[in-house]
């Protein structure tokens, strides 16, 4: 005789007596019920039911499957046993928490925060240009107040700086003069990037500024030298403008 | 009659023309270079009225590209779908009654905090997840994570500190409320998994 006959001669037994038992099926459903609810709120609030107790309410329950006759009922019981499943890893779990150190647990706390933040994109870095290293560069000079000499030299030697600086509006035209002598003073030349500052007025390199941020002229760098191009294509992205601080030797005045 | 009508016909074919003058007619390299000055304004970080903000009001971005409202979000609608290919969403959020916009990863990314101020952000989380109607306060903070013995007062306040000026919680009459920060690094989701987990401390 195999297991399964077995089964279907104790089902067919048990069928016989449910049906000359009906009162014991409806309180065997009414258990299964309690059950249901009593688990189910259990696990929402996270109360942990004791191993023993819930044994003997699985054991209570263990032949209930036998007793359910429709589809709702049976669904009832196997949710059941799914809660019974439920309040067992609940178990395991507070037990492991409670293996742990309280430190532990708040590391673990904050690990979880962390793997759950998803946070904003943004660049690194403080909001402002650094402007001390021009002037760790900055150097004094002693002279003697005493000798006249030293001080015309000095004075001659740092005329530029003396100098007030003086605001000059310009017309369209006379800006377009001065571009036209830019023009003819560098394009298609190629010019020592030390000696274009004597060549230029601190007016002519603001428009030649302008003229190269405007692409009406392009510089390219080779070495010391600086090459100047006239209308170069769009097309050609390859290349592009070289930046070159210029520190002009000629005042405004110079050029007029 | 027949004149006004005219007159009337003739104004909305120009009002018509007027809100189709962008960004169709933008070039594919001009919405390139738009893009890439987008992507620069909105991932910057700098700090309003003590706290730190990231991107930019939408205020600032009308006034700096000059589009109309419609065409500007319009463009932000497709700036969103060129970025999304890099694993970054665009993220609209509200900073005082305004709109602003910023750029967060799809993904999961390493976090601005340290372990203590996760800890202290996780925990006002729970707190106001758990019951939106209890007050918050820094004594009850300090009663869960002080008085318990799990981390200094010092450390607490800092961490309160640090979490005002970083943009996610703020203070109101004596009771912490969640900034903007903390609505875009956590969703509704996240916020209550934090509950759960904060169950277990």
């Amino acid at each position: 005789m195999t297991d399964r006959d077995i089964i279907d001669e104790s089902s067919d037994i048990i069928s016989t007596y449910i049906e000359e038992n009906k009162e014991w099926v409806e309180t065997t459903f009414q258990l299964v019920f309690e059950l249901k609810r009593k688990y189910g709120k259990s696990i929402r609030k996270k109360e942990i039911v004791k191993l023993i107790e819930s044994e003997e309410d699985r054991s209570k329950v263990s032949d209930a499957y036998l007793y359910m006759q429709s589809k709702k009922e049976s669904i009832m019981d196997s949710s059941l046993y799914e809660d019974f499943i439920k309040m067992n890893e609940l178990r395991e779990n507070d037990l492991l928490e409670q293996l742990l150190y309280p430190h532990e647990r708040l590391k673990a706390f904050a690990d979880k925060v962390r793997s759950l933040c998803i946070p904003i994109t943004y660049f690194s870095g403080t909001t402002q240009t650094s402007y001390e290293e021009p002037l760790n560069d900055l150097t004094e000079e002693v002279i003697d107040l005493a000798s006249i000499d030293e001080i015309e030299n000095f004075l001659k030697k740092y005329k530029v700086f003396l100098e007030k600086l003086s605001i000059k509006s310009l017309d369209k035209g006379e800006i377009l003069n001065i571009e036209n002598t830019i023009k003819d003073k560098l394009v298609g030349k190629k010019i020592n990037k030390n000696k274009i500052n004597n060549l230029l007025t601190t007016l002519e390199a603001e428009i030649l500024s302008k003229l190269i941020s405007e692409k009406k002229i392009r510089v390219i760098m080779n070495n010391d030298e600086l090459i100047f191009q006239n209308e170069f294509d769009d097309e050609e992205t390859d290349v592009v403008s070289s930046s070159v601080l210029l520190s002009p030797k000629n005042s405004i005045d110079a050029s007029d | 009659m027949e004149e006004n009508h005219l007159e009337e016909s003739i104004n909305t074919e120009e009002v018509v023309e007027e809100n189709n003058f962008l960004p169709s007619s933008i070039s594919d390299e001009e919405k390139g270079e738009l893009f890439r000055e987008l992507t620069t304004i909105l991932s910057r970080k700098w700090l309003k009225e003590k706290v730190t903000v990231f991107g930019c009001s939408e205020l600032d971005l009308l006034l700096a590209t000059r589009f109309d409202i419609q065409t500007l979000r319009e463009t932000i609608e497709e700036y969103k779908s060129f970025v999304q290919i890099l694993g970054l969403n665009v993220i609209e959020y509200d900073m005082n009654g305004e709109k602003w916009y910023c750029l967060r990863s799809s993904h999961y990314a390493p976090s601005d905090l340290q372990s203590a101020e996760l800890i202290v952000l996780g925990t006002i989380i729970a707190y106001l997840e758990d019951d939106k109607q209890k007050p918050i306060t820094t004594e009850k903070i300090k009663e869960k994570l002080v008085v318990t013995g799990k981390m200094k007062e010092y450390l607490v306040e800092n961490c309160l500190r640090k979490l005002t000026r970083l943009g996610y919680i703020k203070k109101q009459q004596n009771e912490w409320e969640y900034n903007y920060r903390t609505y875009i690094e956590f969703g509704d989701e996240e916020r209550e998994k934090i509950v759960e987990e904060f169950r277990r401390i």
